[in-house]
């Protein structure tokens, strides 16, 4: 088979003199998956952005891409225009944010033959949109974005994106929005169609299940290229390493000491507004000291009030909250909210932030070199010691405020971490480190309850997990 | 190509931790501070040394046009216009600046302990706040003064009195949202006391916003003392003020007109140097934009 994508030297240079993708050169036959993986700021986006011509205009894009036989180191934006659709498709990062939101679904789709002059009926779309599994299309299809599922949206992406059956897909983080299992349903969506696929994702796991070749990006170089086998088994290069860290099993569990019970929730109810809003109908939740338990759940099943609940900050209109004593002083539990930024007081410099529940009175009065060498000693733990301690949160990213937010709470040693989506803007060396991180404050005998949409994640971490639905406690399947 | 593919990346642009060098770094902030400390310097000097002296009159010199002696004229009993916009500025700023200062520091104070304190506290605080909203800001500054009788002292009282709900209003609305943040809810959480809540966490950024919403209202305010100055209420002759230096040229339009430039130019540098540092504080503190 010949190579339907073929790059040679590839360095894409902004006009601000930064260079994101510096000499970058492989190839894909035709019907492969390669898969581009590397940490946040590697390059992937910008490449992917220059595979499809969607650079730009003043970007500067150098060296060789042919693109199904044809040179198109030279391509201007009509002939660009022309490619896309018929012989490159693209499949963006998140549904919801690139489809109108005033449109229907299926004026989406429609929009990918409109585009290149064709006309296609409602029942093709119909037809297309029932072959990558998306069930009762006729009638759902009518319906605006918002109705529609992450996965399903996506895979109506998959659709316009495929539309003139393209030699090549684009997927630029094509399941960053969506969970574990609908990732890995998403993508064979995506090798369904036939097409050569150029996948990007930050999900290690994810493109070793399912790409033929993997190629690492780090600082806008690609360091290194194999199969998935050769990669896992001997990756050479330390950006590989670290990426490969991320799937290491944690290590294994020191049993808990003692199983006795912090908390319980059974059969909590909230209602909001006068009782015509109910956000939580008769949960039952119980954690011990030293427990992880994780709460799951689609968006706005009630699991922000079931922590809330939890943590005693919204009293439960109906049904019974016991806390054990350990629970009931100040600082015995502390929160690691889902909005990294605002977690931290904005002009506070992170160390100050850090060290604030250390000083609260009625704990031992520590001098103060101490507590900073505590909170060095906390950031370093979740892979921030390099970071400079007086920096401002709005001088970091999300993702190292969360990891801040998140070393606050271990530091105090509470009794109870109640954390809310800790996780939502890390790349998975990090998820890695903080799930290490947590397990370590489990051991201490600290309980951990975290909500999280990363079902990897939490079934990784946690020691039961809890599915959340309409308000509801579902009893988990025994492990 | 080989060049750049050496070039090392660029640092990303991280805007600086320390307000005063943000605003410094922005052209419209540089620019206000600049014109700002001008005219501060201005101002100070004319509190101890004039060319002239600004309120002794010299009647052979009377209504003279512009020349190097007087470079803005004489007024109708000969003082040098110059040194009485120069002795005006501490009245002018000055005056501005403590009514700003004043209606800032009661309305942080009400709007923090009422945004806090809910309950019966915020209700008495509010319907009083209410009350000097209701009316509008000129009427009830003319109500004051026409019962305390004009002077500087009672005007500055009469416009505190007129603009302090502003500022408390904002302030509670800012205090509200501020102590259902996550940092707030997670201090409370860790045990911290209420008192460095409100002291740490709540209070510097209520300050912030209050204090742009200051900078921007230091022009309006000038105009608004400058205004009732000029309408007699507020500095009473022989000393100068911007204001009631431009209602007295007024009378001599006809034949002395340059007798308006310098009060009616030092008026608007400094709502235009006031302008400039709100406009830049508002980009640097909102950089979405409101």
């Amino acid at each position: 088979m010949g190579a339907v994508l073929s790059c040679e030297d590839l360095t894409v240079s902004y006009p601000n003199g930064a260079v994101p993708v510096r000499g970058v050169s492989f190839s894909l036959a035709a019907g492969a998956c390669f898969a581009l993986v590397g940490g946040s700021g590697a390059g992937k986006s910008t490449l992917a952005r220059a595979l499809s011509g969607l650079h730009r205009r003043s970007t500067r894009v150098s060296g060789r891409l042919m693109l199904d036989g044809t040179d198109m180191s030279a391509a201007t934006a009509a002939q660009w225009r022309a490619a896309r659709g018929r012989r490159i498709g693209f499949v963006a990062q998140n549904p919801w944010a690139s489809c109108d939101p005033l449109r229907q679904v299926r004026d989406h789709v429609a929009e990918a033959w409109r585009c290149h002059g064709c006309e296609i009926g409602w029942h093709d779309i119909a037809t297309r949109l029932e072959g990558l599994g998306v069930a009762q299309a006729g009638e759902r299809m009518g319906q605006y974005p918002h109705a529609w599922s992450g996965g399903m949206l996506q895979r109506a992406s998959i659709a316009a994106a495929g539309a003139h059956g393209p030699p090549i897909l684009i997927a630029d983080e094509p399941t960053s929005a969506l969970d574990a299992d609908r990732a890995q349903s998403v993508l064979e969506v995506l090798r369904s169609l036939g097409a050569a696929v150029v996948l990007i994702s930050h999900d290690i796991g994810l493109v070793l299940r399912n790409a033929d070749r993997v190629g690492v990006l780090h600082n806008g170089r690609l360091v290194e290229e194999g199969s998935p086998a050769m990669l896992t088994r001997a990756p050479v290069h330390a950006e590989t390493q670290r990426l490969l860290s991320a799937l290491a099993p944690l290590p294994p569990r020191a049993r808990p000491r003692q199983e006795r019970p912090l908390l319980r929730l059974s059969n909590v109810s909230v209602c909001y507004a006068k009782g015509r809003v109910t956000a939580l109908a008769g949960a039952n939740l119980e954690i011990a000291a030293g427990q992880i338990v994780g709460v799951q759940g689609p968006s706005g099943c009630g699991k922000s009030t079931l922590l809330r609940v939890a943590m005693g900050i919204e009293p439960p209109s109906s049904g019974q909250l016991w806390r054990d004593k350990a629970l009931g002083g100040a600082g015995a539990i502390l929160p690691v909210f889902q909005d990294p930024v605002s977690s931290l007081v904005p002009h506070w410099s992170i160390l100050r932030s850090l060290c604030e529940p250390l000083t609260v009175p009625g704990r031992p009065r520590l001098p103060r070199a101490r507590r900073l060498a505590r909170a060095r000693a906390a950031l370093a733990q979740v892979g921030l010691g390099a970071m400079d301690p007086h920096a401002r949160p709005f001088e970091l990213s999300h993702g190292q405020c969360q990891r801040v937010a998140l070393a606050r709470a271990i530091l105090a040693e509470p009794a109870m971490i109640v954390a809310d989506e800790p996780t939502s803007a890390l790349d998975s060396p990090s998820t890695w480190r903080v799930s290490q991180v947590l397990r370590a404050a489990a051991d201490r005998g600290t309980a951990v309850l975290i909500v999280s949409h990363d079902t990897a994640f939490l079934e990784r971490l946690a020691d039961r997990v809890v599915t959340l639905e309409a308000g509801q406690t579902i009893p988990a399947a025994a492990p | 190509m080989t060049l750049l593919g050496l070039m090392r990346p660029q640092a990303p642009r991280v805007p600086d931790r320390y307000l005063m060098r943000r605003l410094w770094r922005h052209p419209s902030g540089r620019a206000g501070l600049l014109l700002g400390a001008l005219l501060l310097v201005f101002a100070l000097l004319g509190a101890v040394w004039t060319p002239h002296p600004p309120d002794i009159p010299d009647y052979a010199n009377a209504l003279k046009p512009p020349s190097l002696a007087h470079p803005f004229g004489t007024d109708s009993t000969g003082r040098d216009m110059f040194s009485r916009v120069m002795d005006g500025a501490q009245r002018s700023i000055g005056s501005a600046l403590l009514v700003l200062a004043a209606v800032f520091l009661i309305g942080l104070a009400v709007g923090i302990l009422s945004g806090l304190a809910r309950g019966a506290t915020d209700i008495l605080l509010m319907r009083l706040a209410d009350i000097a909203l209701a009316m509008p800001p000129l009427v009830l500054g003319f109500a004051i003064l026409g019962l305390l009788g004009p002077g500087l002292f009672n005007l500055l009282l009469a416009v505190v009195i007129a603009e302090w709900a502003y500022y408390a209003r904002l302030a509670r609305a800012l205090s509200l949202g501020a102590r259902s943040r996550p940092h707030v809810v997670a201090a409370r959480m860790a045990g911290v006391p209420r008192w460095r809540i409100i002291w740490g966490h709540i209070l510097p950024g209520v300050a912030l916003q209050l204090g742009i919403l200051a900078t921007l209202q230091l022009g309006i305010m000038i105009s608004v003392i400058s205004g009732f100055s000029f309408l007699g209420l507020g500095v009473q002759p022989p000393h100068a003020e911007w204001g009631a230096l431009l209602s007295e040229s007024r009378l001599f339009f006809a034949i002395a007109p340059w007798l308006l430039i310098a009060p009616a130019v030092a008026i608007f540098l400094s709502i235009l140097s006031a302008n400039l540092v709100g406009i830049a504080l508002r980009d640097i503190e909102t950089p979405e934009g409101r």
